[in-house]
């Protein structure tokens, strides 16, 4: 295999991807380009001192004069954080590249004067070399924009920011990580959201460079690479930085000790002035008593003052484009001020939700004029009623309004989530997301209802065991259960199918089996979760070929897996599996007819909000709406002696103090 | 009992410390009139010239001779196993046995276990709380001891005791008795533990009033103060005591290294190595300070803690660090500086403790920081004596943290308490082990513990010095209504002194101070008057103010959380 020890050129044939994803596990839908050879295009002149920017409709003005609440990223800004990094590390002699996002993820700018690869982190305890994305190679302008994507979208203004350091802490496969008998990480598999190939997530448009709205995709999901840290402008989260400049695409494997990130010490002097209110950032969030962490670095850790950074017309011509996500001719972009027409986010009119409180809604956006891309609506023709997909939608956001947040400060905050209804097909019926939820809950709330929906489906097995990347976790569950488990409608919810999608069952204890959809403890990371991954690997892989040789390679279509990509298919997990709590099934009566997904705070709340908020709209709407009937849940299933699931909402859950155990019997 | 006085001497240092050794002398009695040379164990025939010898048996060969037999099964008789007779010179054995069997139906907040399912209805964090626990410990104990212990402490003594414990915990939630939900919810354990090994040198006496200097080398009970409230425990260590001016000062200089405790039976493992924590102790009890019937101890214990690594305990809890914070391995050095006082002011019986704690901790579980540690804590237990009927008041103040993204730590915490204070064991919230659901893998308040201090369990954690602190005031009555019966009664108002670091653990708030009232009865029936037959059966009721309300579940107000005793104690 080729992969080298050294970070700077990563030789990579054509074969390798397609040699370095497990045998039969996935059919590659394009080749892997060949990286080492394929000089990066060259940047046309763009030395941004010379020119006007461009800029967005409301970014040339100063934002210390926007109302409060209201910031975005000035092109200056943009500039001086890049200035920053390049300065602390030019002053350790070290190559990097960084990429600064706004908060709908847009990509304002990419700089490199190092390597144009990286490489995934590969498993040291792996049984077989290379497998799903360990010791990847990859592009380093996408691993930058992954982490600064990450940053922006886990963290909020006024609740709590976190890097991709809090992301490390929370998706591995114990929480604490390191820790022995500990359940996984709370956002075990939330890796794997916002990706390339989602129906979701919005794609740069060369067209129109200047307006992306958001939510923008991320070409590696989420990250767990220190590295990646949000960006505020008088407390308003305006977006992230993200730095790769030494080592692979890794993640934090010991929490207890500082393991001295350069790229993380870099992203820190990329946001001196724009740095995180310190009450919220991560380190000062509590997740089940135990403290989130946020940067292993300080400012004492800088070689070089960020104040005397050089101005950024000497370095501008480091810029870079990246395919798909930044066309460095347009130089430094500014970004979007979250929830107004060009972030793709507006505040809902249809008053189906809230007058009081109306939630924010994805739009398409032109002329001052927006057409809601998700209104709501009815399902597929004997699924949900608009009247009942609104009921829905209405009832979980009116629980979230009342819930005590997990991940927000200070303690007693109000949760803010997403919320997304789906029909059995899949089909978005409709998405709020409440102002100020962190946005990687957009896509993530779909991706667990959709989840939900579709593993409840009796053609689930069926169809999974019909595709090569699924069939072994599929004929695995069966032997896992005894039973002919996604062909009998049993209802699933997304928890239950975290349960068994853990590198061990029960989630966390040493020494126990893994879980059908996952693979073999030794063989678990991060980028090698199991079926979650397998389902998308084949998107993952030609989007990343095709960033690095737009001329050769196609992008991944914009439907993740093969279920839905197939002609006339419905979108079942057409933006991915996702295997973390919060996506119920819905039933009428005994008829599974969609599901509901929320996301964006503390896990057992989004349960709650889910749960809860279905089961609410089922005793309003008396037409036969509700949870799966207990009799049918997948938590009735046993292996080993333990049952899996279904639904587990949290202590203290409401903000008034009123109820405990508020899930009980429902 | 007339049974050894060895006996009774190696049992008063167990129960109460060296203080005891006032207990052998006769109240008033005169000086002896020849200060030296001390009375001599037995008939000596070497006695200097000038002496009155007369050649006799010595006394136990006496009582041979008066013709009262050797009785090794009742205790009340001379009986050589009780060390009332030598069995070779002036060695005596001291053979003792203690069978403490104990029923205790409970119901405490527990969490439901997230990762599995028991019952398919459950959709929630918090189960049900009832749990029945049976306990059986043997304790049987051999002390070998030379020296006729009737009117003077023994030379030397060598005393085993192990414990026998069989143990069900039976629950009603999966991963509770096991971290793992695989093992159910019942729990049957069994162990044995070595509580006392040690042996006990008399180096001296330095006055002919028999005060000494003595040493004490091995697994020994140890009591830093009156009540129970820093370090009760029985420990490895090495320990100097004695006594000066007739008994009216003593002394313990002792030093110890602290064994592993099974997590089930809480007895002492010495299967696995010892702990990387030490504690120095020094401290003197005087007699009659500030007036005669008041006995004051002035005590300075340091504890050295440097457990950086990590500890499961048996059941597979993380307990070193404690899953709290930042769940960072860390160490502490910290010094008690105690004032502790028992006795009466004329009729007013009065026990006063007071620490104030001082030290560092090399890493704050909250900040990340260096910390310096800076708690304190008093106690106060006023009680009258109405014939029969004694009522006792408690107060008590543990200081709490306020502040916990300083760098001070300044809430209090024990080194290991046991306290004998406002119901003890008969008390809800001093009996039963509360864990903080949701906010990490601490306990509110350990087992057998007053302290709200968040450790990962109180025999086996580190200390926590972020804490909320308490506040209990209380007031109860002891009535001896027949020789063989008392009963006790406890009311005791507890809070917390502050709530923000359960604030930051629970990301919640607010969280009230008002904790609630604990309110407990207990009956004690002596049937024959000794302590051979002890029963006792006790209930508490915890009554939740809005703080524990806050913390498990809102509807707690309709849950009673009730704790049960059923104890039978033979001894022999």
């Amino acid at each position: 295999m080729m992969r080298t020890d050294k970070f700077r050129r990563v030789p990579l044939s054509a074969a390798a991807l397609l040699a370095c994803a497990a045998a039969g596990e996935i059919p590659l839908a394009a080749r892997w380009g060949s990286f080492g050879g394929a000089p990066t295009a060259a940047i046309p002149g763009s030395n941004r001192g010379s020119t006007n920017p461009p800029s967005r409709t409301q970014g040339s003005s100063n934002a210390t004069s926007q109302p409060p609440g209201r910031a975005f990223l000035t092109q200056n800004d943009v500039e001086g954080v890049i200035s920053r990094v390049v300065h602390e590390a030019s002053a350790r002699h070290i190559d990097t590249t960084v990429a600064v996002v706004d908060r709908m993820g847009a990509v304002l700018a990419v700089w490199q004067n190092g390597s144009q690869f990286t490489w995934v982190r590969n498993n040291p305890n792996g049984l077989q070399f290379n497998q799903q994305l360990n010791g990847f190679p990859i592009p380093s302008a996408a691993a930058a924009i992954a982490k600064a994507d990450t940053a922006a979208y886990l963290s909020s203004s006024q609740g709590n920011a976190f890097s991709t350091r809090t992301a490390s802490q929370i998706i591995q496969d114990h929480f604490n990580p390191g820790t022995t008998d500990a359940s996984s990480g709370p956002l075990y598999g939330v890796q794997f959201s916002q990706l390339p190939c989602s129906d979701l997530m919005n794609r740069y448009s060369p067209a129109t460079p200047t307006n992306q709205p958001g939510p923008s995709r991320s070409p590696l999901g989420l990250s767990a690479d220190p590295g990646g840290l949000p960006l505020y402008k008088n407390g308003v989260l305006v977006g992230g930085v993200g730095v790769k400049a030494i080592g692979p695409y890794g993640l934090d494997l010991n929490i207890h000790v500082d393991d001295n990130s350069i790229d993380e010490t870099l992203a820190l002097a990329g946001t001196i002035g724009l740095t995180a209110p310190a009450n919220i950032t991560a380190n000062k969030i509590t997740v089940n008593g135990l403290l989130l962490r946020y940067t292993d670095v300080s400012t004492r850790n800088f070689v070089a003052n960020p104040a005397s950074a050089p101005p950024f017309a000497t370095i501008a011509d480091k810029l870079i484009p990246v395919t798909g996500y930044y066309d460095a001719t347009n130089g430094v972009l500014s970004g979007s001020t979250y929830g107004t027409p060009s972030s793709g986010l507006v505040t809902d009119t249809s008053g189906m939700i809230s007058v009081k409180n109306p939630p924010y809604v994805l739009a398409d956006c032109a002329n001052n004029s927006c057409e809601g891309r998700y209104p709501i609506v009815a399902g597929a023709p004997g699924t949900l009623t608009q009247d009942e997909t609104a009921a829905i939608l209405r009832s979980a956001y009116n629980v979230a309004l009342q819930t005590r947040a997990q991940i927000r400060n200070p303690p007693g905050s109000a949760a803010k989530v997403t919320i997304s209804v789906v029909d059995v097909n899949g089909t978005i019926l409709g998405i709020i997301t409440e102002p100020d939820a962190p946005n990687f809950g957009i896509d993530v709330s779909l991706q667990k209802a959709r989840t939900a929906t579709f593993m409840s489906s009796p053609s689930a097995g069926p169809l999974l065991a019909a595709k090569s990347a699924s069939a072994h976790y599929i004929e695995a569950a069966w032997s896992f259960f005894n039973a002919p488990v996604f062909s009998q409608g049993e209802a699933w919810s997304a928890r239950a199918i975290g349960n068994i999608s853990r590198d061990t069952y029960p989630d966390g204890i040493n020494g126990s089996p893994n879980g059908p959809f996952s693979l073999p403890a030794a063989e678990t990371t991060p980028f090698s979760v199991g079926l979650e991954l397998s389902l998308v690997l084949g998107n993952l892989g030609s989007h990343l070929a095709y960033v690095e040789h737009p001329t050769v390679d196609a992008d991944t279509p914009k439907v993740c897996t093969a279920l839905a990509n197939a002609s006339g298919a419905p979108p079942v997990l057409a933006n991915g599996l996702q295997i973390f709590p919060g996506g119920f099934p819905i039933y009428r009566g005994n008829v599974l007819v969609g599901g509901i997904g929320v996301s964006g705070d503390g896990v057992d709340q989004d349960d709650m909000i889910a749960f809860l908020g279905l089961y609410n709209a089922g005793v309003s709407l008396a037409t036969g709406i509700g949870n799966a009937p207990v009799d049918i849940r997948a938590n009735l299933l046993s292996a080993y002696g333990v049952s899996p699931r279904y639904v587990n909402c949290p202590y203290a859950p409401f903000l008034d103090g009123s109820g405990d155990n508020v899930c009980d019997g429902k | 009992m007339r049974a050894g006085r060895a006996v009774l001497l190696a049992f008063m240092v167990l129960t109460t410390g060296a203080r005891a050794q006032e207990e052998f002398r006769q109240p008033g009695t005169p000086p002896a009139p020849q200060p030296t040379p001390p009375a001599p164990d037995f008939i000596d025939t070497s006695e200097p010239p000038g002496f009155l010898t007369v050649p006799v048996p010595d006394r136990n060969r006496i009582i041979d001779t008066l013709g009262v037999p050797d009785n090794p099964v009742n205790p009340y008789h001379q009986s050589t196993l009780k060390g009332d007779r030598p069995i070779i010179d002036d060695w005596f054995i001291q053979v003792s046995g203690i069978l403490d069997s104990f029923y205790e139906p409970k119901a405490v907040p527990v969490p439901v276990d997230v990762v599995a399912t028991y019952r398919p209805s459950t959709g929630s964090q918090f189960g049900r709380p009832s749990q029945e626990l049976v306990s059986v410990t043997l304790l049987p104990s051999l002390s070998l001891i030379k020296g006729d212990t009737s009117f003077k402490p023994p030379d030397f003594e060598l005393r085993f005791t192990p414990a026998f414990n069989y143990a069900q915990l039976s629950t009603e939630e999966l991963g509770l008795v096991n971290v793992g939900p695989a093992r159910g919810t019942v729990r049957d354990t069994r162990f044995v533990g070595i509580q006392e090994a040690f042996a006990d040198y008399h180096l001296w006496d330095v006055s002919p009033r028999y005060d000494f200097d003595a040493i004490r080398v091995g697994v020994q009970p140890i009591n830093a103060d009156f009540r129970g409230f820093l370090f009760q425990d029985d420990q490895l260590g090495v320990r100097l005591h004695g006594d000066r001016d007739n008994n009216r000062f003593q002394y313990n200089i002792a030093y110890f290294r602290r064994i592993e405790k099974d997590t089930d039976s809480g007895l002492n493992d010495l299967s696995q190595p010892l702990r990387r924590d030490d504690i120095f102790l020094a401290n003197l009890f005087v007699q009659d300070l500030p007036v005669p019937g008041f006995t004051t101890e002035f005590s300075v214990v340091e504890n050295l803690n440097h457990e950086t690594g990590t500890y499961y305990d048996t059941n597979g809890f993380l307990t070193r660090p404690a899953a709290f914070g930042l769940e960072n391995p860390h160490k502490y050095d910290v010094t008690y500086y105690g004032l502790n006082g028992d006795g009466h002011f004329g009729r007013l019986n009065l026990t006063q403790s007071f620490y104030y704690a001082a030290g560092n901790d090399s890493q704050d579980e909250i900040t990340g920081n260096k910390a310096k540690i800076r708690a304190y804590f008093a106690a106060l237990e006023p009680s009258v004596d109405f014939d029969w009927f004694r009522l006792r008041g408690s107060f008590l103040y543990a200081s709490g943290d306020g502040h916990p993204n300083g760098n001070t730590e300044s809430g209090f915490d024990s080194i290991l308490e046991n306290p004998q204070f406002a119901g003890a064991d008969t008390s809800y919230w001093i009996r039963q082990a509360i864990p903080l659901i949701g906010g990490g893998g601490v306990d509110l308040v350990g087992r057998d513990g007053l302290l709200p201090d968040l450790r990962s369990s109180k025999d086996e954690g580190q200390s926590n010095f972020i804490n909320p602190g308490l506040l209990l005031l209380g007031a109860g009555g002891d009535m001896d209504v027949l020789p063989s019966l008392r009963l006790s009664f406890n009311a005791n108002h507890l809070s917390f002194n502050t709530t923000q670091i359960l604030e930051i653990l629970r990301q919640q708030s607010p969280i009230h101070r008002d904790i609630g009232w604990d309110l407990s009865g207990a009956a004690t029936w002596r049937p024959f008057d000794t302590q051979n037959v002890v029963l006792r059966a006790s209930g508490a009721f915890l009554l939740p103010g809005q703080g524990f309300r806050d913390l498990y579940a809102s509807e707690a107000k309709d849950q009673i959380y009730y704790s049960g005793l059923l104890n039978v104690i033979l001894t022999y």
